[in-house]
């Protein structure tokens, strides 16, 4: 075998650029029938440097050493008495395992039928019989440099996903913790219910609530403009911000113009946050909010009424210095219903084309039972506006249930039995504007 | 989204929705935009139908360079959806809008 490879010109000759040493390692499998076959490209690749080489003299030895070997290469005679290349091939690519792998067939044909079976077969390429060196050389490292590449590719997708994974979890953590807030909820004689999906891994819109005292809470939800990663990462900043300003808590005007101040300062030219502060006065029966550009909500104040569409203008957070934003009051006597939403919600695109848009869930809201748990008004909600648990979102969506309803032990269990079909009778009335 | 371009009289008028997937249409208009004769451009929203945050941050993005370029920078006639977003979150407090 080293007499082959000492007969080798130098490898400078045979490949005339320079390549990544990595592939020198790279491991070849050469199955062939005839032994000199086999010592003559053991012994051109030798030559230039490849070091990691098993031999098989046949087709059934090929598969039996790939499993253990686990070949970079396969380097395969077109015909072997045993099992043909091809067959061989097939085989090779049924695995999983082994389906990205090159294959390199030796063939002395030039049927073009035959050609075309060897590639439809899963050959990575061809050499022609007579094998020339320089050929071989190059088509070698031409086939392991492509494998490389696309393993590098593969294992940076894997690291970014992982990431983002990551990513995903910690942002998911910005928000309220489902236990505390229930406890909370109920100790101040609330109803509380959410729906948090980002259109990709990582999406913009954050909502939270802020403990003020005995007798009020804040509950915020902003919408950072586009999604993915950029989107995702100003909630992290926005969600600092705002608990830093603890003291604000209780003013949503204020509030909003300090975060907007300081947004305008952190976010380039073009990328915003709309964003919606609420302040439940429970204890006054009583909703205070501002609006930075945010949708609506929906507001049913007490038993039996229609649901009203609450809107606040201003113009969204981290546009221009000095935007001024204010106050809103409305009643939220015992029975009322708030259902905050991001844009994910009004606009996304049903199957038939139509967005449900900010009348269409007052109307959806309007017609749904009274006394239903939040959790079944939010996916009543989301259904009506096309939004599925399986369909792909076009935007971050969020979606807030919040009611006073006063129950009963027996009232909330009964609620809360899981197949109770969301309830939908027929639309009563149009929204109006509050 | 569609665009069309009146350079000489420094106009463009879009029609259709304008939302994050025109990002590269957009990207092409502000090009035209300043290729466009004139101190004044003029934005004719009269034919958009829908706009969605990512378009409003497009739009931003238009006044910036605007801004940058000294020209000035006239949206005209929003209408429907387009004009409750404006109103909602008080663009036309940031743009010269024209009806």
């Amino acid at each position: 075998m080293t007499a082959v490879a000492a007969s080798n010109e130098p490898r400078e000759a045979v490949v005339g650029k320079p390549r990544h040493d990595s592939i020198e390692n790279a491991r070849i499998l050469i199955a062939d029938d005839d032994p000199l076959s086999r010592r003559l490209l053991a012994g051109i690749l030798r030559a230039e440097n490849f070091r990691n080489l098993r031999l098989a003299e046949g087709g059934v030895s090929a598969m039996e050493q790939l499993k253990e070997f686990r070949p970079d290469l396969l380097l395969l005679d077109m015909q072997m008495p045993d099992m043909s290349g091809l067959e061989v091939c097939r085989k090779v690519r049924a695995d999983s395992e082994l389906a990205d792998m090159p294959i390199l067939m030796q063939t002395a044909t030039v049927d073009r039928k035959k050609m075309g079976e060897l590639f439809s077969g899963g050959a990575s390429d061809f050499l022609s019989k007579p094998i020339n060196p320089s050929e071989l050389i190059a088509r070698v490292v031409i086939h392991l440099e492509r494998w490389n590449s696309l393993r590098e590719l593969r294992a940076y997708r894997e690291r970014i996903s992982r990431e983002l994974e990551a990513a995903r979890r910690m942002q998911f953590e910005l928000l309220p913790p489902p236990g505390a807030l229930q406890l909370f909820a109920e100790s101040a004689g609330l109803r509380i219910a959410s729906y948090n999906r980002s259109s990709s891994e990582l999406g913009g819109d954050l909502w939270g609530m802020l403990p003020i005292d005995a007798g009020s809470l804040g509950i915020f939800l902003a919408d950072f403009a586009g999604h993915g990663v950029n989107a995702a990462l100003n909630t992290f900043r926005l969600h600092a911000l705002i608990h830093e300003y603890r003291s604000l808590h209780d003013d949503p005007a204020e509030l909003t113009s300090v975060l907007n101040e300081r947004l305008v300062r952190l976010l380039p030219p073009g990328q915003f946050a709309t964003f919606m502060y609420v302040v439940i006065d429970h204890a006054d029966g009583e909703l205070r909010f501002a609006s930075a550009g945010a949708p609506p909500f929906l507001l049913v104040p007490g038993s039996g009424g229609r649901a009203l569409l609450c809107e606040a203008s201003g113009v969204p957070l981290g546009i221009e210095r000095g935007s001024r934003y204010y106050l809103q009051q409305h009643a939220f006597p015992k029975d009322s219903l708030l259902f905050l939403y991001s844009d994910g919600l009004s606009e996304f695109v049903d199957d038939s084309g139509n967005r449900i848009g900010d009348s269409g869930l007052a109307k959806a809201l309007s017609s749904c039972n009274l006394g239903l748990d939040p959790h079944v008004v939010i996916d009543c909600l989301c259904a009506e506006a096309g939004i599925t648990e399986n369909v792909a979102l076009q935007d971050d969506t969020t979606v807030i249930c919040i009611d006073r309803r006063v129950l009963t032990r027996a009232e909330s269990y009964q609620d809360r039995s899981p197949g109770q079909p969301p309830a939908r009778s027929s639309m009563v009335g149009a929204d109006q504007e509050c | 989204m569609q665009i069309t371009v009146d350079r000489d009289a420094g106009r463009i008028a879009v029609a259709g929705e304008f939302t994050f997937n025109d990002h590269s249409q957009f990207k092409q208009m502000i090009i035209e935009l300043f290729e466009a004769k004139g101190s004044t451009i003029t934005i004719d929203l009269s034919k958009l139908e829908f706009i969605d945050s990512a378009g409003l941050g497009m739009l931003l993005l238009a006044r910036d360079e605007a801004r940058k370029n000294d020209r000035q920078l006239i949206l005209k006639r929003p209408g429907g959806q387009v004009k409750r977003m404006f109103c909602v979150t008080k663009f036309n407090t940031l743009f010269t809008v024209e009806e």
